[in-house]
């Protein structure tokens, strides 16, 4: 292999490439990335066995090969050379030469055939959906999947793909988020697959608030998202996702409505005096009032009054009051609207007027 | 890769995933250095393969043979103890199952080659139980061990088992000597490693046979109450304070075999006069009480005991038998 490239063309999709790679891994072809030349351009593909990033540069002259170089390193000295510097990366024997200007690296190389590099995929389902769209649907129910948890089929945010709908659903068990965008999917029945958390939180990197579209394909193991110059691709959870609908309470009987950003500070200040183990607050509603009051193990004690939209019977219930500040903070309505049921049953929350995003949460005894 | 005397149980590993009645985790259990780990490798290759051939066998030119053989294919996993630990520790567990939760990287079987299994701590046993009993699809668990009773009840339960045997003393001969120089004696080899064909080779490798013969003649001195245990003891415990222990249970054994027959298979036939001699010296139901010694010392040998006090024990008792030879 052969090729000249400017610093700046490279650079940046090296440091994307090699984002996904991690510094301390078992096996040595995984601190890697892979560089492979052809006519027209230059791929560079990093990964951790979970994730692959592929990154293309055109090239005007190359001789044709594939050889993986170490990445911290290649990035390093990329990083490190002046800014209009060119490079010359030519493989000679077991070691890759890169030249530029008065400065000669030589790289240890491990052959291309070793490196674990995903497939293209066999007839997998393909879409399209703009990148604001999907990446708002993340940023909505990312936070609520779950971490290392033994129902591994909880970490990871749960796609799915409907005749005329994507729909995002996360859960930890004890609260679950749900977001819902349109977008023509042209599919006859519905389709669920379950992404990584650790594919959620770097997919969610690289996507750009444009209307640009990203387009994705789903196989049997796989999903890919291919963005300009950039292709993503996570593995998929080996697992069937629960019934989400099940949870989500059908008719509650106690509406409160407040102004979103008045009921998130109160709760913000609230949760500072709250166990930091437990974060237990409770709420006492009457008619047009709420009463939050947390108190922690030193017996100190926070108490925030709110006016709120509410003409049902008066009744306490309890919360983790970090679930509830994460959904309000997602929720992108002035107004909110939370359901009640009774005390001992979840809550939903959801912006006034608007259930795209739904967010449920159990309750705690207290 | 695979040993002559494992094409047998290789084809019906073979015959089972024809069948489609591969089980998730199979226990493969045997004496140490009969090559567990290359069948392992050769049923993992063969299931990671591209496009095995048609006896099941890998073809060792497709992409996933390469990765394999650079031990970089993503879709086997090794376990074992890591760097100086001599367990498998929870930790490494949990990384395992939450890797097997995704799906596999080139939509064929995921496997899993822990050896030796028996390494694995209560807790990481444990952990694994779950994973073990209902793997994810696709996924297969390969549990290799030489003491399998060592292992919780709870993990054999969920294996199936699948014993392999010493490999016949002449297939095993034959294959060490294609792999040995002219000239080495093989059959006494064998012998020392209990008819284990990679024990033998390594013996046959490395200087641990020279050793051995040193220490025979050591150990003879303490019985005629010369020398000193613990200088020996000390002498002995460096590089690896099991091999003078197998070597004495060895003798310990051959001394019991011989004393009920002359004409019985022994762990080492090039010292049957010595032993035989030592034997005669001593009263039977002692040199059985020094064999529970040694088992006792093997036992103590994966424990936090000191290595060198465990040798000073076995030692002193054995320069401390009493013998008639002595006596008279």
């Amino acid at each position: 292999m052969k090729l000249i490239i400017s610093r700046e063309t490279l650079l940046k999709p090296l440091q994307i490439a090699s984002s996904v790679v991690e510094r301390r891994q078992t096996l040595p072809v995984l601190s890697n990335v892979l560089l492979k030349a052809n006519n027209q351009h230059l791929t560079l593909i990093g990964t951790d066995l979970e994730v692959e990033i592929v990154t293309q540069i055109p090239l005007e002259e190359s001789v044709e090969g594939e050889i993986t170089l170490p990445a911290r390193k290649f990035l390093d000295i990329c990083r490190a050379l002046p800014d209009n510097a060119n490079l010359n990366i030519e493989t000679d024997g077991e070691k890759a030469m890169i030249r530029s200007g008065r400065s000669r690296f030589s790289l240890a190389t491990l052959p291309a055939s070793e490196f674990p590099n995903i497939e293209p995929m066999t007839s997998p389902y393909e879409f399209s959906i703009s990148q604001k769209v999907l990446k708002s649907l993340i940023d909505q129910t990312q936070f609520s999947m779950a971490q290392q948890d033994v129902r591994y089929y909880l970490n990871g945010l749960m796609l799915e793909l409907s005749p005329n709908e994507l729909c995002a659903v996360a859960t930890d068990g004890h609260r679950l988020a749900l977001c819902k965008a349109e977008a023509d999917l042209q599919i006859d029945e519905t389709r669920q697959f379950i992404v990584p958390r650790k594919g959620v939180t770097e997919l969610v990197r690289l996507l750009e608030e444009s209307d640009t579209p990203a387009r994705i394909q789903v196989g049997e193991n796989h999903i890919r998202v291919d963005l300009p110059d950039i292709s993503f691709t996570s593995k998929l959870i080996d697992g069937k996702f629960p019934d989400y609908n099940q949870v989500i309470p059908a008719n509650p009987t106690k509406i409160v409505s407040c102004d979103r950003e008045a009921l998130y500070q109160a709760f913000a200040r609230a949760s500072v005096l709250s166990n930091e183990k437990y974060r237990g607050m409770r709420l006492e509603l009457s008619p047009n009032q709420l009463k939050a009051t947390v108190h922690n193990p030193e017996q100190e004690e926070a108490e925030e009054e709110l006016e709120v939209q509410y003409s049902g019977e008066e009744f306490e219930i309890g919360f983790n009051v970090s679930y509830f500040i994460d959904a309000l903070a997602a929720i992108k309505a002035d107004q909110v609207q939370v359901n009640f049921t009774d005390a001992n049953q979840s809550c939903l929350i959801h912006g006034l007027g608007d259930d795209s995003c739904k967010y449920v949460i159990m309750p705690m005894r207290l | 890769m695979l040993l002559p005397w494992q094409h047998t149980i290789f084809q019906q590993l073979q015959q089972c995933r024809r069948e489609n009645r591969l089980p998730h985790a199979i226990l493969l259990s045997g004496p140490a250095g009969i090559g567990k780990q290359a069948l392992a490798e050769a049923f993992a290759l063969s299931l990671l393969c591209e496009s095995p051939h048609t006896d099941g066998t890998a073809c060792g030119a497709c992409h996933a043979c390469a990765m394999f053989h650079a031990g970089s294919h993503p879709d086997l996993h090794r376990i074992g103890p890591e760097d100086t630990s001599k367990n498998i520790r929870i930790d490494q567990i949990r990384a395992l199952i939450e890797t097997l939760s995704l799906r596999s990287h080139y939509g064929r079987h995921k496997v899993v080659i822990l050896n030796p299994a028996d390494a694995m701590n209560t807790a990481a046993a444990n952990s694994l139980l779950k994973t073990l009993e209902e793997p994810p699809p696709d996924t297969i668990l390969l549990l290799l061990s030489a003491r399998p009773s060592r292992l919780p009840a709870t993990i054999r339960s969920r294996c199936q088992t699948l014993h392999m045997a010493t490999p016949h003393p002449e297939e095993a001969a034959s294959w060490l000597k294609s792999q040995l120089e002219a000239g080495q004696e093989t059959e006494t080899l064998l012998a020392l490693a209990g008819g284990a064909p990679l024990t033998a080779l390594q013996l046959a490798e490395d200087e641990r046979l020279a050793s051995r013969k040193q220490m025979l003649s050591d150990w003879l001195q303490l019985a005629n109450g010369e020398g000193d245990p613990v200088r020996l003891a000390s002498n002995w415990v460096k590089p690896d304070a099991a091999l003078p222990i197998t070597w004495i249970y060895g003798w310990l054994t051959d001394m019991i075999r011989l004393r009920a027959s002359q004409t019985t298979r022994l762990n080492n036939p090039d010292a049957k006069a010595t032993l035989q001699k030592l034997a005669e010296e001593l009263d039977l139901q002692r040199i059985y009480g020094m064999l529970d010694r040694v088992q006792d010392a093997m036992r103590l040998l994966d424990s936090q005991v000191n290595p060198q006090m465990i040798l000073e024990g076995i030692l002193l008792y054995w320069r401390n038998l009493p013998r008639t030879a002595k006596n008279n």
